[in-house]
């Protein structure tokens, strides 16, 4: 089996030490802090079944290695074969062989740090504390090892199915597709797993063992349906190797006009829309997971908070920079492509120099405000499937404590963020057109913005003003103790710069902003 | 008469766009036959049909007298050149012959030696493919198209983006499998490429495969 050969020694290459430091580490980790706890066989469940370390690294690690190395093109292979099907069962063939040395890989490792315990013993002995996996397994099991013989063959037969799925994903569907739902797969996985939605159904009980047997369904159930799918694909495959899923784009009339119907197209993109929806709900579901016990109202202002200004939170920092950087960063891009396409014969016909960047600005700023709405959409809707209460406070209320500071309205408060919040874009995106207009280059213009960000956290009480970063509620309410400001205030700083750096681009710096690098 | 090739009313839309219909083509043994037709026109796939890789809407292909698709989804001992190959980036010229070789284990290392030798690449260069020129890449893709002693060899664009000197020396390992008698269908841009080389010509044109006439000659020529 060539094939098989060439993949496993493709797979397990240098970046495999990576893996195997994060794992170390992390078992270290785990050994210092509860080493004396643990006899040998119980470490060496307790770490092959870490659903934190399995979802959040192994996993994402296999499939995107097996995804780039599966998906090359092979078409001087296929045709050595006589069927496709015989090519394909090489190739599932393969991530089953490479799946199994890698979870051998990860247990030679919890092997050699685990000698360290202090009973090398294979017992249950239940002592270690935050470990139910091992309470579950002891059940079923009257010794570690059995059960982790039992957990290895149930876990390479679930990873071989996930490090499958987005190879036949990309297969019949296409790379935008497969990424797509391979993303929704596996935020579904990790949704899930803190929050059940699907019951015995849950993605996780197919890779986890102890949640296949605690899920009340025999464990055997999960491992059969992995390799009746797998026996399916690999039949689907064999039939219909040569059919593709392609999805055409619905037609949407054109309700603006000219370059400007050019320009929507090339910024309101399906792979901008996939980046905005990912990054947004991958923002606002860490909050409800991660978060204390919290309502819909608590989730809104905690998704707008962003950081005020004075003091440094690595937390709202991030937060702040993720929320404002996501669209300023499409926006950049846009504008770069929209310079480079701007030759002479588009502004030909557009009459004047500012009637192209009216155009840039009118798409841009319908752009800012799109994603502030749908920022806010994404938060209640996932607010809502996470079941959060719809009215009232919890997690602010413990926040402010006893403290006089009264928690806002929470419809009037993101009505003004909203306003406030596509006000600040629009703004943001002005500022990289000027920029862009003095260093003819967008990049280091949104390196700039990112610094412009970072000011706010200077002890100067004035930088409060600072209009980077102005329309977050935590500049907006300050602490709850009245230091915030008001909305008029807040407008007012965010509409002078606007119309100013309106007027520069137009009257002095057009002639710039068209000229190339 | 042997036909090695024969197309028979072969269709196929992509994405809701008909790019082949009707085509109808019998090639052969030994014969040397180009297509020419414009960018998007279908040469490509068509040459993907004719080795498996793609399905056609409707019509067959027939192999050497065997239906494409019965007995196997890929006939024997045709060898490939079609777009930009997919090479093990971080293998060496002859490492990505020895894996190719080994899936039907037909051949020693020592043909694979010879072949190398033969497109003038050296077996024992180290050399990684994505370190290789343009011109090495091409003659990789024409020495696995070849090594296995394929009788039937389908060359898309074997002189894209190749300087003078490596057109002329892939040219003259075109003219070397001619001569032993392997039936071998080009597609190419450059019609001159084409005209030098091959004993028939067809043109796809409109999504029709057609019969290359001295009017065609004369336009093309006039266009380069």
């Amino acid at each position: 089996m060539p094939l098989v050969r060439k993949n496993l020694r493709e797979f397990f290459t240098g970046k495999i030490w990576l893996l195997i430091i994060v794992f170390s580490w992390e078992l270290g980790f785990t050994l210092h802090a509860e080493g004396e706890f643990f006899s040998f066989g119980e470490f060496l469940l307790a770490s092959m079944s870490d659903h934190y370390y399995t979802l959040y690294f192994m996993l994402p690690f296999l499939s995107i290695s097996l995804y780039h190395q599966m998906n090359e093109n092979h078409d001087l292979s296929v045709v050595r074969y006589k069927r496709y099907g015989y090519f394909f069962l090489e190739q599932i063939t393969s991530v089953f062989l490479i799946v199994l040395l890698y979870v051998l890989l990860h247990l030679i490792v919890a092997a050699f740090i685990g000698l360290k315990v202090e009973k090398l013993t294979d017992t249950f002995y239940l002592m270690a504390e935050d470990h139910e996996e091992l309470e579950v397994m002891s059940q079923y099991f009257s010794r570690p090892v059995m059960a982790l013989i039992f957990l290895v063959i149930f876990l390479v037969v679930g990873l071989t199915l996930y490090g499958t799925i987005p190879i036949i994903l990309e297969h019949f569907m296409g790379k935008t597709m497969s990424i797509t739902v391979s993303l929704f797969l596996y935020l579904l996985l990790v949704v899930d797993l803190h929050k059940s939605i699907l019951g015995m159904f849950s993605p996780g009980n197919f890779i986890l063992f102890h949640h296949a047997l605690a899920s009340g369904i025999p464990f055997y159930v999960y491992t059969f349906a992995d390799i009746l799918i797998l026996a399916g694909i690999l039949w689907l495959m064999s039939k219909y190797w040569w059919k593709s899923l392609t999805f055409r784009r619905p037609h949407l009339p054109e309700i603006f006009g000219g370059v400007q119907q050019w320009y929507i197209k090339t910024l309101f993109t399906i792979r901008n829309a996939m980046i905005i929806l990912v990054i947004t709900a991958l923002s606002v579901i860490t909050k409800i997971i991660f978060g204390n016990r919290m309502t819909l109202p608590d989730l809104l202002i905690h998704q707008f908070w962003g950081m005020g200004s004075g003091y440094f939170y690595t937390r709202e920092f991030l937060d702040m920079l993720l929320y404002n950087l996501v669209p300023i960063y499409l926006l950049c891009v846009f504008y770069q492509r929209a310079k480079r396409d701007s030759s002479l014969s588009v502004v030909i016909r557009l009459r004047r120099k500012s009637n192209w960047v009216k155009e840039i600005l009118k798409t841009g700023s319908m752009f800012c405000i799109i994603y502030t709405l749908v920022t806010i959409a994404i938060t209640i809707i996932l607010g809502l499937v996470f079941q959060l209460k719809p009215a009232g406070y919890l997690d602010w209320k413990l926040v402010i404590g006893d403290s006089n500071a009264k928690l806002p309205e929470i419809v009037p408060t993101v009505w003004e963020f909203f306003v406030s919040k596509s006000l600040e874009l629009i703004f943001l995106f002005v500022l990289i057109l000027l920029i862009d207009s003095f260093l003819h280059n967008t990049a280091i213009a949104f390196s700039l913005l990112v610094v412009l960000h970072g000011i706010s956290i200077l002890p100067f009480q004035v930088l409060k003003y600072n209009p980077v970063g102005v329309a977050f509620l935590a500049r907006r309410y300050g602490t709850f103790s009245g230091d915030g400001m008001k909305l008029g205030i807040m407008a007012g700083i965010l509409l002078l710069p606007i119309g100013a750096g309106w007027i520069l681009l137009r009257y002095f710096r057009l002639n710039q902003m068209m000229e190339e690098n | 008469m042997e036909y090695v090739i024969e197309v028979r009313n072969v269709t196929k839309e992509y994405k809701g766009r008909v790019i082949l219909e009707g085509i109808n083509l019998k090639i052969e043994k030994g014969a040397t036959v180009g297509i020419i037709g414009a960018n998007g026109s279908g040469k490509s796939l068509l040459f993907k049909i004719l080795v498996g890789l793609v399905k056609p809407d409707s019509g067959e292909v027939y192999i050497r007298g065997e239906q494409l698709g019965k007995k196997a989804d890929f006939p024997d001992r045709v060898g490939i050149l079609i777009n930009a190959p997919g090479y093990i980036e971080l293998y060496s010229g002859f490492q990505n012959l020895q894996f190719l070789a080994s899936i039907q284990d037909k051949i020693t290392d020592e043909d694979i030696r010879n072949t190398m030798k033969m497109v003038r690449l050296n077996p024992d260069d180290k050399t990684k493919v994505k370190n290789y020129s343009m011109g090495m890449k091409q003659k990789l893709g024409i020495a696995q198209a070849i090594m296995e002693n394929q009788d039937i060899i389908i060359l898309d664009e074997p002189f894209n983006a190749l300087d003078y000197q490596s057109n002329r020396e892939i040219k003259a390992i075109i003219k070397k499998l001619q001569k032993e008698k392997r039936t071998i269908l080009l597609t190419s841009h450059n019609f001159r490429d084409i005209d030098s080389l091959c004993s028939e010509i067809y043109a796809i044109e409109e999504s029709h495969l057609e019969t290359f006439t001295e009017e065609m000659k004369k336009y093309y020529l006039d266009e380069e």
